[in-house]
């Protein structure tokens, strides 16, 4: 009876340290994006202050729109970067456009207004960028979209 | 039980179904067709139009962006040519019509300003510079050219078969100090993966 016992509790705890060992491998965590630069930077970007308007909670907590930036094109364009991080485990896959208004604030339309797709890695930061399609155009307005 | 319990229990219950609904009730009939948006289209097994389109408009801006089209006169932006499209690509892209990606490309380079851009298929257009050469008057040649080109790759591992579609746009300078030369390229790529024959569409 007691031989019997203790193979049962020998098994028991076998089958416990796999199970472990299994549930420990489940849990580790997926591999995630590290990234260097350097400490002092010489570019000096542009900030620009920003308005947003979120809709979607929980995609906005996933990719973190960390900052916004402009610049100009040699041909005098407006540039525009978001920085977005994906503060998540999991591969973030979303799209974004970007409308541009004139001085009038009237939107204007062109080819290159698209939505983009993006897959960012975990933990990983991207610049996503829009050039105005036209002379006039000055405003914008930065759309994201969870494409889960 | 206590009755309140009860009626609060009730009352959460019948809350349940309306947490779930999240889209009115449409009084379409089950098979007819819905319009969709830009967001809602199909996501096709290969490459689809619209994936190209869209590619050659960031490509155009990419472009553009560069700084690199400058006009080598003081005749106003640079002349371009938008001149072919060169599919590298399998049996599978054969339905792309490379004139809606030339489209793209002629429109936001036209509108930026950056260039006057132009292809080579109006048939009015060619009896004009024909007419001119022959008069000995030819109208100005282009100052750079653009070349679109599409590659393909195919892998598949298992049940699964991934496609990746790279569009690659290189911009030639067709005059100044480094006419013949490639001045710009730049490319975008998809991937996608499906489950072999388990996927809606190409």
């Amino acid at each position: 009876m007691t031989r019997t016992g203790r193979k049962f509790e020998w098994s028991a705890a076998g089958v416990f340290a796999i199970g472990t060992l299994l549930l420990s491998g489940c849990a580790q965590p997926p591999a995630s994006v590290n990234t260097v630069g350097p400490a002092e930077r010489r570019a000096i970007p542009t900030p620009v202050a920003d308005e947003r308007l979120i809709t979607d909670e929980v995609f906005a907590q996933a990719a973190v729109i960390t900052g916004l930036i402009e610049g100009i094109t040699p041909d005098g364009l407006r540039i525009v970067e978001a920085e977005v991080q994906n503060a998540t485990r999991a591969h973030a896959p979303f799209k974004y456009r970007t409308a541009w208004f004139d001085e009038r604030g009237l939107e204007v339309r062109a080819p290159t207004v698209v939505w983009r797709h993006v897959v960012l890695p975990p933990g990983a930061i991207r610049r996503v960028s829009a050039v105005a399609p036209t002379a006039s155009a000055y405003d914008f307005r930065m759309e994201f979209y969870s494409d889960r | 039980m206590t009755r309140s319990a009860v009626i609060l229990i009730a009352s959460l219950v019948s809350l349940v179904p309306l947490g779930c609904q999240t889209a009115p009730v449409s009084n379409r009939p089950p098979s007819s067709t819905n319009r969709v948006g830009e967001t809602q289209t199909l996501e096709t097994r290969k490459l689809n139009q619209r994936d190209l389109e869209d590619f050659a408009a960031e490509l155009a801006e990419g472009l553009i962006r560069s700084g690199r089209l400058v006009p080598f006169d003081d005749q106003g932006p640079p002349l371009v040519l938008v001149s072919r499209f060169i599919n590298e690509g399998s049996r599978g892209t054969m339905h792309i019509d490379r004139n809606r990606v030339f489209a793209r490309v002629l429109d936001a380079l036209n509108r930026a300003g950056v260039a006057t851009a132009y292809v080579d298929d109006d048939p009015a257009v060619e009896a004009l510079r024909r007419d001119a050469a022959a008069r000995g008057e030819p109208l100005p040649s282009p100052d750079y050219s653009v070349v679109l080109r599409l590659y393909e790759d195919r892998a598949s591992v298992g049940r699964i078969d991934q496609f990746q579609y790279i569009l690659q746009m290189q911009v030639a300078a067709l005059d100044g100090p480094r006419a013949g030369s490639m001045v710009w390229s730049e490319e975008r790529e998809v991937a996608k993966q499906a489950p072999r024959g388990g996927a809606v569409g190409l």
